[in-house]
């Protein structure tokens, strides 16, 4: 459990719960805004599961007990930041003179970030390298999928973050192909590497590094399939960093443990994604009060999905994720006020970073953008399920194999879908002065729009000087945000440079030692 | 378009490039100076750096040096107008043999010489008490504990930036320079891939590139760039004050950030020079093993980012500085060997000086760009303390 909750002086519960209901289970460390500590939303830096390893990786519960709390004493002082911009102290603490030092010290003392534990970190076993034909990143049906077709002619090793199958819940069927699928891949002993994170493609070495159980693991491979999967993809409004705000994987993950079944949800989404929430909260009787399903849309009929009639849709976009300290609920276009205990979110981002690191081209699309990739990379590799944009999850494994079979034969599968969300657009009024672009690191659209002003109107200098994704979610949702934040004004959209590792990931863990 | 003239053409919008604009407009107004950068500003070295301002060096005329450019750092803030996060965090250089504590000792009456009175020579059990981050890890022989400052290079970059702006320096951003256009032996100008500009003075302010740049004038120099590698954690409350570096068994390094981030990097034996800025995995796994041995408690703390930026080298890992004698008009100031972002601010004001009054202020004689004679010297990339040895004695 992480010291750093014992001050807010309250009460042990699972964080399943917490999450759930809402509750505050973290800080932001420049503002000390409540966090939710919703998983799939990338706080990994406030997350009170982070070392078991990250709560957007870790299955949220699985932590037992830990203790939230509501009650931070330097929250009023985070208040007043919030009317300053993130490079305040340029034109502050200049005079007295003598003052300047003491300042710095008070400041770096406000910080509401964890505390570093006493006792020595354990090291992890030392670095091991395995070589391979073909490496397949994920093991989720789409990588399972690609790699069982591929390991009939050639070596495979799979790495996958969680258990084999994913990470997040599946129905019957997808579950039973996942089964099939990894039993194949014994039989033909390949090698399959569980609680293995990918950290990166590094040019410099020509291989991925990963972390699995026992250390760090370098992997020199001809080729690569990446099926890591997609991120959830915040709106650029106001509230979205609130507690009980969450993204939809969290929702999945967190349905499936029952932990809203005396709760009851908001959802906003379009398209597939809204359908897939659906069918979540049918599936785990999760109670909905409403949909905002954009300005275009209709719900999508979807197999199985009958808790959608009856229910109110509200063809509108929003303008805020509303709440104080937590949700309340979100604010439409009109004025009208939707409440609800959580607000889910349904939009995707497709995992990009693996991809440009191998040399792959940045491609924001549509507006708000979507990123994605395309283009030559260092190894051929293939882009297979979430992380090529696929959107119907039953299609997704006979998908997969058809592309990896196409691939081995030399031909280049087209596997990129279009974004599966172009319809974003439909969702998100025109950001605001609060619209929150970076949660971890506390920037908003007026910080961006500030810089921009000042003349800062290069996506790099706005980097530098807001912190914007230079967070521990490692820019993963806030990329796109500030991509889309800097398209307000009508400059180019741009990405910041995506530095390795892919992945948080702990200095003792990498610091291996020769036993 | 802006206009194509200029008195001083300056090549490298870094920290050092923006510096020397500034002072040259404090000193006369109505000179009309350009920046030119390849990318954005600080795109180089000036935003991978760690800011670190130590005057805690090995050889006296280093410790001058040092020692003015912690001041003119102390000072920006009042010059620029705007608060550059100088912060006199302390600075330990720890020892891990009786070898390096002697040579410490030995240093002591130097730095007291020199007007260095902070520095302190502290025993193994001391070196815990002060560093309370060791504990857990091998046993330091002793460390040398002194008052040092650590900058933000962003805020200084950005403090140069606005303060330019304000001067009306005219700073070309995405604007790289192709060639560097003679007359004879003079230097007339730059070309670039949006124009050519014609000054009498041009500036090679562009450290990791600066052989480059030379080359287009047609100057050989024995700069050399080497990559070097940073990583940075997530945040945690403060947990340690003091800039921390070490030179045994390799040089490495660590300190917490103003926002709470751990910055560390241990460099590699067999570091090959090169312009390289990408990032290498041996990097992560070197540093974190070195951070297990020295301090295990960092090892909870998780990386989150990784770069490379380049050191331009020179043999006697001192900065060239001042007019190049057999081509009037070019001007070098580079080869800074991993001390850019200390040393810039008053190099720049020392520079400065020489461009418009052609009076060379004591401190440069030493930095002179005509030191190194045709081929110029051996460079050492290694071993920090061999990079002094080896050093004829002035």
């Amino acid at each position: 459990m992480n010291e750093s909750h014992d001050r807010w002086n309250a009460i042990p519960t699972r964080l399943t719960d917490a999450v759930a209901a809402g509750r505050i289970v973290g800080r932001s460390h420049r503002l000390h805004r409540g966090r939710g500590g919703a998983c799939a939303r990338g706080y990994c830096q406030q997350c009170p599961l982070a070392d078991g390893g990250l709560a957007c990786e870790t299955r949220a519960g699985e932590g037992g007990p830990f203790r939230s709390g509501g009650i931070d004493p330097l929250r009023p002082l985070g208040r007043i930041g919030e009317r300053m911009e993130p490079w305040f102290y340029e034109r502050r603490f200049l005079r007295p003179r003598v003052l300047r030092q003491p300042m710095l010290e008070v400041l770096r003392r406000l910080s509401a970030a964890h505390a570093l534990p006493r006792d020595p970190a354990v090291a992890s076993d030392a670095e091991r390298s395995i070589e391979t034909d073909v490496l397949i990143l994920g093991g989720g049906p789409a990588g399972l999928a690609a790699a069982a077709t591929i390991a009939a002619t050639a070596g495979v090793v799979v790495a996958t973050r969680s258990s084999i199958g994913g990470s997040l819940p599946r129905d019957a069927a997808s579950t039973a192909r996942t089964a099939a699928d990894a039993a194949d891949l014994r039989r033909r002993g390949a090698t399959l590497l569980e609680g293995t994170t990918c950290l990166g493609w590094y040019e410099d070495e020509g291989s991925f590094a990963v972390m699995a159980p026992d250390g760090p693991v370098t992997i020199h491979a001809t080729r690569v399939v990446i099926a890591t999967g997609a991120y959830d993809r915040p709106l650029l409004v106001p509230g979205t960093d609130l507690p009980g705000a969450i993204g939809l994987r969290a929702f999945e993950l967190l349905a499936a443990q029952g932990a809203f079944r005396r709760r009851t949800a908001g959802i906003v989404g379009v398209g597939p994604e809204l359908g897939r929430a659906l069918q979540t909260a049918s599936a785990f009787r999760v109670g909905v009060d409403w949909i905002v399903a954009g300005l275009s849309g209709g719900v999508p009929a979807q197999a199985g999905v009958p808790a959608a009639a009856g229910l109110p849709v509200h063809a509108r976009t929003i303008r805020a994720i509303e709440g104080r300290s937590r949700v309340h609920g979100v604010r439409l276009d009109d004025g009208r006020m939707l409440r609800a205990d959580v607000v889910v979110t349904a939009t995707t981002q497709p995992t990009f970073e693996l991809q440009l690191q191998l040399g792959a081209t940045p491609h924001l699309e549509g507006r708000p953008p979507v990123i994605r990739t395309q283009g030559v990379t260092s190894i051929p590799s293939l882009a297979v399920g979430e992380a090529a944009g696929w959107v119907d999850a039953a299609a997704t494994p006979d998908r997969a194999a058809a592309a990896a079979s196409a691939w081995l034969d030399g031909t280049d599968p087209e596997t990129i879908d279009p974004s599966p969300h172009a319809a974003l657009a439909a969702l998100a009024a025109e950001p605001s002065d609060d619209a929150v672009v970076c949660a971890c690191e506390d920037v908003r659209q007026r910080d961006v729009d500030r810089s921009i002003a000042d003349g800062y109107d290069d996506v790099e200098l706005v980097k530098r000087r807001s912190g914007a994704t230079t967070g521990a979610c490692q820019g993963k949702l806030c990329h796109a945000l500030l991509a889309e934040a800097f398209a307000a004004h009508g400059l180019p959209p741009a990405l910041t440079t995506v530095r390795p590792p892919v992945r948080p990931v702990r200095v003792a863990d990498l610091g291996g030692v020769t036993t | 378009v802006t206009a194509d003239r200029a008195d001083v053409a300056i090549v490298g919008g870094g920290i050092s490039g923006l510096a020397l604009a500034f002072e040259l407009t404090r000193l006369a107004r109505s000179l009309r100076v350009v920046v030119l950068e390849q990318r954005f500003t600080g795109s180089g070295a000036s935003s991978r750096n760690v800011g670190r301002i130590r005057a805690m060096q090995l050889t006296p005329e280093l410790v001058d040096l040092a020692i003015a450019a912690q001041c003119k750092h102390e000072r920006l803030p009042d010059e620029l107008g705007s608060n550059t996060l100088f912060w006199r965090a302390g600075y330990a250089w720890v020892l891990y043999d009786e070898v390096e504590v002697e040579r410490m000792r030995a240093l002591l009456p130097m730095f007291r010489e020199r007007g260095l009175r902070t520095p302190r020579l502290l025993d193994g059990d001391r070196t815990f008490r002060a560093l309370p981050v060791l504990r857990g890890g091998e046993s330091p022989a002793g460390a040398m504990i002194g008052h040092d400052a650590v900058g933000h290079h962003d805020a200084v970059l950005y403090a140069y930036r606005r303060a330019c702006a304000a001067a009306g320096v005219d700073v070309r951003e995405r604007t790289t320079v192709v060639d560097v256009v003679r007359d004879g032996d003079a230097v007339t100008g730059v070309a670039t891939d949006r124009g050519a500009i014609t000054a009498p003075t041009v500036v090679n302010a562009t450290d990791g590139w600066s052989r480059e740049l030379s080359s287009m004038a047609g100057i050989e120099v024995p700069n050399t760039p080497v990559r070097r590698e940073v990583f940075v954690t997530e945040p945690a409350r403060p947990f340690l004050g003091p800039a921390v570096t070490f030179y045994r068994p390799i040089e490495g390094w660590f300190n917490q950030t103003l926002r709470g981030e751990l910055v560390a990097g241990v460099t590699a034996s067999g570091e090959p020079p090169g312009l390289r800025q990408q990032s290498s995995f041996s990097f992560l796994t070197r540093t974190s093993a070195t951070l297990m041995r020295k301090a295990p408690r960092l090892g909870h703390l998780r990386v989150i980012r990784q770069w490379a930026g380049v050191y331009d080298m020179t043999p006697d890992r001192l900065p060239v500085v001042g007019p190049v004698t057999v081509r009037p008009g070019f001007v070098q100031m580079n080869g800074y060997s991993g001390r850019g972002f200390a040393l810039a601010p008053v190099i720049a004001e020392m520079l400065a000086t020489t461009i418009v009054t052609g009076q060379r202020p004591a401190p440069l004689a030493g930095l002179d760009a005509d030191r190194f004679p045709g081929e110029g010297g051996e460079v050492l990339t290694t071993d920090y303390y061999a990079g002094y040895d080896r050093r004829p004695s002035s």
